[in-house]
């Protein structure tokens, strides 16, 4: 399933900051975008999809908006462009993110992605959006759940 | 081609000569910064990278600022695991409740933030720091975990943007108006993100730290990955009793690139306020005359210093604050407090009807000291006014400068400063 939202969703609309004042993160998923989409977190589906805006993740540095995302089941976030912060932070806790600029992503399409080649398919209209290439360091990264599982078992890394 | 101040923070800090734009870079940090109701999340991930001491141990900085006071005892408890990791690892500078203050006020004004060099913290104000000629960065405690364990954080070097400030501050007008007028300008369109802010010109050389403290602090709002401000001998007056390492005075190159450079000259500025939910819907504040509130808050890492307070003291000595209005003032550390005590703005602010409280991030974060309930509408001073950001997501938030929530506090509806008599 592919949930589609606007411009600026902030980490308050992600995750309300009453929530993260807590020790015990298996929660936040209850919680995820709760205010902005009451039915979000009862219908998702582990593999789904949010397509959004520009700037999405904006607000807070909190690491718990891409984490009660990501525990929610969303495997992968695109958006016309991120939020600084919310890019690195998802990256880091393993998250994938592509950036592929204006679009025209409906509800309910059918989408498909890859990271290696940065290729967003929207199959419901037949169009293709070629995303901001991510590093390598950045998907090997991703592809080891995250930058402390990578770290653990690469006990360093290059970045170029 | 030169380098901007950011580059050349980035080049020396990773040990290079020269980076551009777009570079992924290893760099070393000055100060790692983490707060109480993270903290003990970016210690237990420090340890899962199979550590158990930090870098070193007076550049791990540990301040109480979310959850303190505690307001009832989940935060109660949770500042005892807090202070139990803290202890654990044998912290240096713990800026515990008696000697608190909101993270990034007690960065600068305790000499953890040092020109030329690179901090970071897991609160997304931590671009406050640029104010001192350093690179400030927010990240998450991901990021700051492996900082701790490392004393590195990766970077991609920004590409720069300008703003060249020129003209005479006027009375009654401030950096927030400065920063509130910038948001209005450029939006959150996405031009911005990702982007170092840097702030030059005569305006800027004759702002205090204060101000210069509340235009980086915002810029994190622009969607910007730093703000910075060249140091000089204002940075140096400021930092030479309390900094806690040597440091460099690092310039712009006067052949640097930025991607764009805009002129705003502040003669022309006035008092600017940001409409509710959205920050870069702003309007001068003569379009709101008459607008009712009935709760006033000023704090925060944006505007809650001793010259923030120096202004609500001025316009409110000898006045009363409307019967409609609840005002709450939260100094942003426990030193500006003392300072702010002893030059008398305290006493005043309390005669004219202000409820002055402890300092922490107060409202702000939306838990405790004076939160909004449904139906209020609060004329704030702090940094952010999304839904839900103080409280209630039925209260509305206009955000503004210290000295348009003076002047409005004493009559009940938003007034423009320069029209009181004081």
């Amino acid at each position: 399933m592919v949930y589609v939202y606007g411009d600026n969703i902030d980490t308050d609309r992600i995750i309300p900051g009453k929530y993260t004042k807590t020790l015990d993160l298996s929660t936040l998923a209850d919680h995820v975008l709760e205010d902005l989409d009451p039915g979000f977190s009862k219908s998702v589906q582990p593999g789904d999809i949010i397509v959004a805006g520009k700037n999405f993740g904006c607000g807070s540095s909190r690491e718990q908006a891409p984490l009660a995302l990501k525990q929610s089941g969303v495997s992968v976030i695109i958006a016309e462009d991120f939020a600084r912060i919310f890019f690195r932070n998802a990256i880091n806790i393993g998250l994938a993110v592509l950036e592929i600029g204006k679009h025209d992503i409906q509800l309910g399409s059918q989408v498909e992605y890859d990271l290696s080649t940065g290729i967003v398919k929207d199959l419901t209209q037949d169009r293709e959006y070629p995303a901001t290439k991510l590093p390598q360091i950045m998907i090997d990264i991703l592809e080891e759940g995250g930058l402390v599982p990578y770290l653990n078992k690469h006990k360093q890394y290059k970045l170029a | 081609m030169g380098m901007t101040i950011t580059e050349k923070i980035m080049a020396k800090q990773s040990g290079r000569d020269k980076v551009v734009p777009g570079e992924l870079v290893w760099v070393d940090v000055e100060s790692v910064m983490t707060m109480d109701y993270l903290g003990k999340t970016c210690f237990d991930k420090f340890r899962s990278l199979g550590k158990t001491e930090v870098f070193d141990k007076s550049k791990v900085i540990c301040v109480s600022d979310h959850l303190v006071p505690p307001p009832n005892q989940k935060f109660a408890t949770m500042l005892n695991e807090w202070r139990e990791v803290v202890k654990k690892h044998d912290i240096e500078y713990f800026y515990d409740l008696g000697r608190q203050g909101i993270a990034h006020q007690i960065m600068v004004e305790q000499g953890h933030v040092l020109p030329g060099t690179i901090s970071i913290g897991t609160d997304s104000h931590a671009n406050t720091y640029g104010a001192a000629g350093a690179v400030g960065n927010a990240v998450g405690v991901t990021d700051a975990a492996v900082a701790m364990a490392t004393g590195k954080a990766w970077f991609r070097i920004p590409e720069a943007v300008k703003f060249h400030i020129t003209g005479e501050w006027q009375p009654w007008v401030m950096a927030k108006d400065l920063s509130l007028h910038i948001m209005g300008m450029m939006h959150w369109n996405g031009h911005l993100i990702y982007k170092t802010l840097e702030f030059t010109g005569p305006a800027i050389e004759s702002l205090d730290m204060a101000g210069r403290m509340t235009l980086c602090n915002m810029t994190v709002d622009l969607g910007a990955k730093n703000g910075i401000i060249a140091p000089d001998q204002i940075t140096a007056d400021y930092l030479k009793d309390v900094a806690k390492g040597d440091w460099e005075m690092i310039n712009s190159d006067e052949d640097a690139r930025y991607e764009a450079v805009y002129e705003i000259d502040v003669t022309d500025l006035v008092p600017t306020v940001a409409l509710p939910d959205k920050l870069d819907d702003t309007v001068t504040v003569d379009q709101l005359k008459g607008t009712k509130f009935n709760k006033a808050f000023v704090g925060t890492c944006t505007n809650g210093r001793l010259e923030d307070l120096a202004m609500l003291a001025k316009i409110l000595k000898d006045k009363q604050i409307h019967r409609d209005v609840n005002m709450i003032v939260v100094p942003a550390s426990q030193t500006v407090y003392l300072d702010a005590l002893r030059a008398g703005h305290i006493e005043t602010l309390i005669m004219a009807g202000a409820a002055v409280d402890t300092p922490s991030c107060a409202a702000c974060a939306g838990i405790h000291t004076g939160v909004a309930g449904d139906g209020d509408i609060v004329l704030s001073a702090g940094n952010r006014n999304m839904k839900g950001r103080m409280g209630s997501k039925n209260a509305q938030i206009y955000l503004t400068s210290p000295a348009v929530v003076a002047a409005s506090a004493i009559t009940g509806e938003i007034t423009d400063p320069r029209t009181i008599s004081i």
